[in-house]
């Protein structure tokens, strides 16, 4: 039921009209809804299905993946999947490549503890 | 992982009657039809949902916070009700029972997270063919392996589903979801404006199955959080 319910949203998402409205709300910030707050789980769902196909079309255009993609959501859905792994990867080695490693002999902080005299 | 669990079919013929799958079917159909394109665009324009039933309007509206706390007390009565009655079982009680008659939920729920984990790995293979341009051919088996995977997990879930469908905890959820169902649908009167549909719980209970129907598929799909 709820599938069924889910394929026609991400449909509707999916439409021209739908993604050019997604893209001015972006840019020149046209409201989507006729309520700007509170929105209900439909409207979640919507407007992430309506960010998912912004990010497969922008990809398309730029030419890092083929339109083959949006032959079925299965293909949608297995695409979304990688390029999340993908950008976890190139986050990992860019910060790994970003981290400096400390010099040898260096203190490890610029904090001096000292221990208080004690009195005898 | 279908060696991970073995269920005795007859069991779940068992635990469904036949009214119940009939009940179950008629209630998918009701709303199969009501999910037309229009009708979905119309539930993600605003966040209250108003149509058409027979002679009246109606309109689901999201609780507020004092109808949040009403239904919320609801919910504890219940509770509290169905716990003091024996012929409720809680759902750890319920998990124990099961495991005696040789059906282990929690094996199902974990062969569910291993068929999660092995979709999730066929899915970074299939778009990585995609983003390398294999052949149709290769893209297709994986996508078939996925849908495998896919009606896997729906069939698991569902048993759990339907297995669980009676424990204390369930039947204090489809009661908070009717008491909701009552307190926050309205309808027009002939003055044109909105007023409560239902003046009691008895009357909503008594109103016809297929505005129930559709006034609780519109509450599950508006409303964000659970109460």
């Amino acid at each position: 039921m709820t599938s069924d319910f889910l394929s026609v949203l991400r449909k509707l998402a999916k439409t021209d009209y739908y993604q050019s409205m997604y893209a001015s709300a972006k840019e020149l910030g046209l409201q989507l809804f006729d309520n700007s707050t509170d929105l209900t789980k439909v409207q979640l769902w919507f407007l992430s299905y309506m960010s998912m196909y912004n990010s497969i079309n922008m990809d398309i255009a730029l030419g890092e993946i083929s339109d083959r993609v949006l032959e079925n959501e299965v293909y949608e859905d297995a695409y979304m999947v990688y390029k999340k792994k993908q950008f976890t990867k190139d986050m990992k080695t860019h910060k790994q490549q970003n981290a400096v490693a400390p010099e040898k002999g260096s203190p490890s902080s610029s904090w001096v503890f000292k221990r208080a005299k004690q009195t005898p | 992982m279908s060696e991970d669990i073995k269920i005795p079919e007859a069991s779940i013929e068992a635990v469904l009657t036949a009214e119940q799958k009939q009940a179950l079917t008629a209630v998918q159909e009701q709303v199969a039809a009501s999910l037309d394109k229009d009708f979905i665009e119309e539930v993600t324009r605003n966040n209250v949902s108003e149509f058409n039933y027979k002679e009246g309007v109606y309109r689901v509206v999201r609780p507020n916070y004092q109808q949040k706390q009403e239904i919320y007390k609801e919910r504890v009565k219940k509770f509290n009700s169905l716990l003091r009655d024996k012929e409720y079982i809680l759902e750890k009680d319920l998990k124990k029972t099961y495991l005696e008659r040789g059906i282990d939920i929690d094996g199902i729920t974990k062969s569910i997270q291993n068929l999660e984990v092995r979709k999730t790995a066929m899915q970074i293979k299939l778009g990585d063919l995609l983003k390398r341009e294999a052949t149709d051919t290769d893209c297709e088996a994986v996508k078939t392996e996925i849908m495998t995977i896919d009606a896997e997990i729906t069939q698991k879930l569902l048993e759990r589903q339907t297995l669980l469908e009676f424990s204390l905890e369930n039947q204090v959820l489809l009661h908070m979801y009717n008491h909701m169902t009552y307190i926050i649908t309205e309808r027009k009167d002939a003055s044109g404006n909105w007023i409560k549909a239902f003046n009691t719980f008895d009357e909503f209970m008594k109103s016809d199955e297929e505005l129930i129907t559709k006034l609780a598929f519109l509450i599950t799909m508006t409303n964000r959080e659970m109460l």
